[in-house]
């Protein structure tokens, strides 16, 4: 169970990566952080701040706008030993680097019988919430997500970005970790203080495919992560005021997806809402209701629901944006039409 | 000790906000260790405690602060 409580030292996501980062870096020689705007500027999400100073320039590189150009060079490298930590600075780039993605990387252990693995990790920044546009602000949890051979994590909160970015540096496969950017505690993303929590500082590994429940309940139960995880922690407050009492479950991974978590979940409460910032159709929310209707639509009590983001390009206008978005009221209003 | 934003934090002469702190006010807090994250335009600047001590917070988060102002105190312990 995810700790989401202040203590003492409470350090934001983007730091919590740095932890994990600088700690990959100082005790395996063969990693290296590679991206747009990492050396000398420290990364957009000040994620490797010093570390020039600390690892030099062939392990800590800045690559041009190159984004094909560097995820097959990260790729080649993790084929030949090495492993790599790559950032793709907004989600949204994908398009131009999915092909040494979804078939080099993701298919590299099966073409060769398991002779040649990937570890590569590539983190990305996701999501909006803060008027970035259409090109900017979009999640895309499906599209990874559909693609087989390749794990993709979503942490919600500090402890899970450090504790999941360990495990996904560690793990042979290509793992795509995903960055909400309302979640790194910078001041211009229009952050989500919630996500910045105690964070230990030894190292720890969050094992890939585990879901959290973060809030107990009997009732319904909602299903966030990233970003909408603290929608739900926020329509579970509201709803308790009207006597209903919702369990939260954060997936944290969704590939592998935790669906027995879920499941349980649902096997006890009977009500199911899953709320996903990406796009609707043949997302991740579906996915989430798919794994408790497949096993065992007996356990229903109500047709499970889902609150996402509509089949649209996202508005740059703050007032059309947010009106689109998922959010706690939405969440609310859908949980009271399932009693 | 006093904590004062240094005037060489950041370049341009503009205000920050105090974004965030990263130990809870009365923490022990130990020397060298990042306790304040202040942002100006898009960068998070950070001071680091000079001294180890329990920290005594000034300013809240989300205030606007200029440099030289005076946001903390560390008690040396």
């Amino acid at each position: 169970m995810t700790e989401v409580k202040k203590q003492v030292r409470k350090i934001p996501v983007n730091r919590a990566i740095r932890e994990a980062l600088e700690y990959e870096l100082l005790h395996d020689k063969k990693t290296f952080f590679m991206g747009e705007d990492i050396a000398l500027f420290g990364g957009v999400y000040q994620t490797a701040t010093g570390f020039p100073e600390k690892f030099g320039p062939d392990r800590i590189i800045d690559t041009p706008i190159s984004e094909a150009g560097f995820m097959a060079a990260a790729t080649g490298a993790a084929m030949s030993g090495m492993k790599p930590i790559v950032e793709l600075m907004f989600v949204d780039f994908l398009g131009v680097c999915l092909d040494p993605i979804y078939n080099a990387a993701a298919k590299g252990a099966y073409h060769s019988d398991g002779a040649q693995p990937v570890p590569m990790t590539i983190i990305t920044g996701i999501g909006g919430g803060y008027s970035d546009a259409s090109q900017h602000s979009q999640t895309l949890f499906a599209t990874f997500a559909h693609l087989p051979g390749i794990k993709v994590v979503v942490p919600s909160n500090a402890y899970d970005a450090k504790g999941l970015l360990h495990a996904a540096i560690r793990d042979p496969n290509p793992v795509v970790y995903m960055l909400h950017k309302r979640l790194t505690g910078m001041g211009w993303f229009d952050p989500i203080k919630d996500a910045a929590v105690h964070v230990p500082k030894e190292d720890y590994v969050i094992p890939m495919g585990e879901a959290a429940i973060v809030r107990e309940g009997r009732d319904i139960t909602l299903v966030g992560w990233g970003e909408t995880l603290w929608m739900a922690v926020r329509a579970a407050e509201s709803l308790e005021k009207d006597g209903i009492s919702a369990e939260v479950i954060d997936l944290r991974t969704i590939v592998p997806l935790d669906r027995e978590t879920v499941f349980n979940s649902v096997a006890k409460t009977g009500r199911l809402i899953a709320i996903d910032e990406d796009y609707r159709m043949c997302g991740v929310a579906g996915e989430v209701i798919a794994s408790v209707v497949e096993q065992d639509v007996s356990v229903l009590k109500a047709t499970p629901q889902r609150v996402t983001f509509p089949d649209i390009p996202i508005p740059y206008a703050r007032s059309l944006e947010s009106y689109v978005r998922p959010n706690m009221d939405k969440i609310v209003a859908a949980a009271k039409e399932m009693f | 000790m006093d904590i004062i934003i240094p005037v060489d934090l950041w370049e341009e002469d503009i205000e920050g906000t105090l974004l965030a702190w990263l130990y809870e006010d009365g923490a022990e807090v130990s020397e060298g260790e990042a306790i304040v994250e202040i942002m100006t335009e898009k960068v998070q600047n950070e001071i680091c405690a000079p001294i180890s001590g329990k920290l005594e917070c000034v300013i809240t988060e989300e205030t606007q602060v200029r440099k030289g102002e005076l946001i903390a105190r560390i008690k040396e312990s």
